[in-house]
């Protein structure tokens, strides 16, 4: 791929973008539905879909409208940027960490104009470090759950323990009177 | 020892059994900060105590047949005092250490369930085990004192023992807890257990030796020192007031960052009951409160709007409609817990009066919605227990049946409902419930960047909806307003199916579909997006 197409197709996801972007701005959700929903493109219909979707607060739906545009296009930066990004909104390490190690990937492969790489590489670095700390929450907030189930259980078991033990001591002493 | 001194081991044995309730319930107050007051941390107290007790009873028992029963329950009581004072402070030392920070609503599940547990069984074993003792020790005593037998001697520390508890009981519930707090609560459980463990000890004649009891009382004395531990606010949050009501543990605090103040209730986790700006009108997208307009921007011909608030907060939603210009709303605000509107009052301009307005603290939402008078335009329906439950008999039939029928023809139901997507067993639930109840299709509408749902409903009259075109904006004002909600994702419409499964006040389930809610988004976030 040669530098011209590939600043083309940055230019050409920048549009697709771009088609919706304003009337987001203005909160007109309902005319940016309509106009992914008349694209006859799927991957430019799938690009709109996701920024949609990004900007209403839906991750979930902003990730599934990338993976159906990176199945048309796979490697697309810029697809591959949204959905590390609603990954992470969505609070889903493992999402998070597969989409940043593929934008990884796509931009290891990608000619890009050299200014516009550390940028690119900047934002793989911030994608990863952020799934980083998600999985890092998660394996402590995990760690935390096993400890109260230990400890709970330790103690639980102690105590019937000693309900068992004094009940045995109690049935083989003498009465006292 | 004579018949005074039966009436002195009995009266040691009334002392013990109000501790024994109000430990029981300012327990569930010590971990409700970390863990909320769920049915499940309920349970694991209740659990926990009466696990301690039984071992109390029999290690009391084994103890009784020593020479002079008296000695070990001063000892034991006196001991008991100490830990009192220390709860408040280990309780939280011990939350702390199993609930890290940071933690969403949906990740709490587990946690809840087993740290609450687990808290409850390192913090409250051992003193509740103590307490346990004194029961056979004083059955033995008075037995002994009294030359009674056995069931007599039984029979009157049970007695005075269950009516102690039942003083404690409405102390704790109607004085100590929301006058007094917590903390202060817990030692006057331990002031009590000490006066009771002194008298013990004095009639065993245990006091002349003074030095080992002295030394637990000042242990017992350091713990009023020491502060109990709270969730930590996030950076660029303070703090603003905090208080425990009769019914929960309250803190207003303030975002500096965003100029955003909320009143949080059990606040281990990251959810708020109301939430306030500088000034009046809708908050920033995310808020559930602002989609409570959606009815009024449906009605651009309304000359009188009558809004009946059911579970008011602080008074967000009243704020949110003060914004509105055009028709001045009248409103009728439930609720349940008065600090709320209290604490609404002082931080976050509720006015609870005036032309207009009526605000009602104290009162059920169910019971004021048979108290109130006349028809509603709009009912707002917004209860909420334990951070994330709706009270079980807010979300059943014929709840909704009643609800219908304080609605004018043609008003709407708009309801607040937590959730993670349409098919969140609670989310789901409530609103086929709801279909049923009014016998028309009602619509969920998600609200753009949270996870709440807003379920609409109307009498006698169609929603502004179309299944191919979703919501109807009817005008551009509206659109615009609707934002995000006009995509096809974000609404849904439910009608009535008369074999589906419904909430009724007969079996409503609802602690258990929030488990569910909880779980199921976790399994949906392991399984991976998109999965």
């Amino acid at each position: 791929m040669n530098l011209a197409l590939t600043l083309m197709l940055g230019l050409a996801a920048q549009d697709d973008s771009m088609a919706v972007r304003p009337l987001l701005e203005q909160g007109d959700y309902a005319a940016a539905w309509e106009r992914q929903a008349a694209e006859p493109d799927a991957l430019r219909r799938a690009r709109m879909r996701c920024e949609i979707l990004y900007s209403a607060g839906d991750p979930a739906g902003a990730l599934e409208a990338a993976r159906e545009g990176l199945r048309h296009a796979p490697g697309d930066l810029e697809l591959l940027h949204r959905a590390c990004s609603a990954a992470l909104w969505m609070g889903d390490s493992h999402a998070a960490e597969e989409e940043a190690h593929e934008l990884e990937r796509a931009l290891s492969q990608a000619v890009l104009a050299a200014e516009n790489r550390p940028a690119w590489e900047e934002n793989v670095r911030a994608f990863r470090r952020r799934a980083g700390e998600l999985s890092a929450h998660e394996a402590m907030r995990d760690a935390s759950a096993a400890r109260a189930r230990r400890t709970a259980l330790a103690a639980l078991v102690t105590a019937v323990g000693a309900l068992l033990g004094l009940s045995a001591q109690g049935r083989s002493s003498r009465p006292v009177s | 020892m004579g018949p005074g001194a039966k009436a002195l081991v009995l009266l040691v044995a009334g002392l013990s059994g109000a501790a024994v309730m109000v430990v029981e319930l300012a327990a569930v107050r010590l971990l409700a900060p970390w863990f909320g007051t769920s049915l499940v941390v309920w349970t694991n107290v209740i659990a926990v105590i009466l696990l301690a007790l039984s071992v109390g009873y029999l290690l009391g028992g084994r103890l009784a047949t020593r020479p002079s029963p008296l000695v070990p329950l001063a000892w034991a009581l006196i001991t008991a005092a100490a830990t009192m004072t220390w709860l408040p402070y280990l309780a939280a030392l011990c939350a702390r250490s199993f609930l890290p920070p940071g933690i969403a609503l949906h990740e709490a599940a587990e946690l809840v369930s087993w740290g609450s547990l687990a808290v409850a069984a390192l913090v409250f074993l051992p003193p509740a085990t103590l307490l346990g003792m004194v029961s056979p020790l004083t059955v033995e005593s008075v037995a002994r004192i009294g030359a009674d037998t056995a069931g007599r001697a039984g029979g009157s520390v049970l007695c005075v023992s269950t009516l102690g508890s039942l003083a404690g009981v409405f102390g704790a519930s109607h004085w100590f807890l929301p006058v007094l707090g917590t903390q202060k609560t817990f030692w006057l459980a331990g002031a009590c257990l000490l006066g009771a463990g002194l008298l013990a000890g004095s009639l065993a004649r245990v006091l002349v030796r003074a030095a080992p009891l002295l030394f637990v009382v000042a242990l017992g004395a350091a713990g009023v020192a020491a502060r109990p531990l709270r969730p930590a606010l996030a950076p660029g949050w303070v703090e603003l007031e905090r208080a425990d009501s009769a019914y929960q543990s309250l803190r207003v605090v303030e975002d500096e960052t965003r100029g955003l103040r909320f009143l949080q209730v059990n606040e281990g986790f990251d959810s708020f009951q109301s939430a306030w700006q500088t000034e009046p009108g809708p908050l920033p997208e995310g808020f559930y409160y602002n989609d409570f307009l959606l009815p009024l921007g449906w009605s651009p011909q309304a000359e009188h709007w009558r809004v009946l608030v059911l579970g008011l907060g602080a008074g967000t939603v009243l704020r949110v409609f003060d914004g509105e210009s055009g028709v001045r709303p009248e409103f009728v605000g439930i609720e349940l817990d008065p600090e709320v509107v209290r604490m609404g009052e002082r931080h976050m301009d509720l006015r609870a009066d005036g032309e207009h307005r009526q605000v009602w603290s104290g009162l059920d939402a169910r019971v004021a919605l048979g108290c109130s008078d006349g028809e509603f335009d709009q009912i707002v329906l917004d209860c909420y227990a334990n951070q994330i439950e709706i009270p079980p008999h807010l979300c059943t039939r014929e709840f909704f049946q009643e609800l219908r029928e304080r609605l004018a023809e043609g008003g709407w139901l708009t309801a607040n409902l937590g959730g993670f997507d349409f098919e969140d067993p609670v989310v789901a639930a409530v609103a086929r419930t709801c279909a049923a109840a009014f016998g028309t299709p009602v619509l969920l509408v998600r609200v753009p960047q949270s996870r709440n749902f807003v379920l609409l409903a109307r009498r006698d009259a169609l929603l502004p909806y179309d299944a191919t075109r979703g919501l109807e904006p009817q005008s551009r004002a509206i659109a615009l307003r609707l934002g995000a909600r006009s995509l096809p994702a974000f609404t849904r419409l439910v009608t009535p199916m008369p074999e589906a499964q419904v909430l009724t006040d007969d079996l409503c389930p609802m602690e258990e579909l929030q488990l569910r809610s909880l779980e199921e988004a976790r399994a949906r976030l392991r399984r991976g997006a998109g999965a």
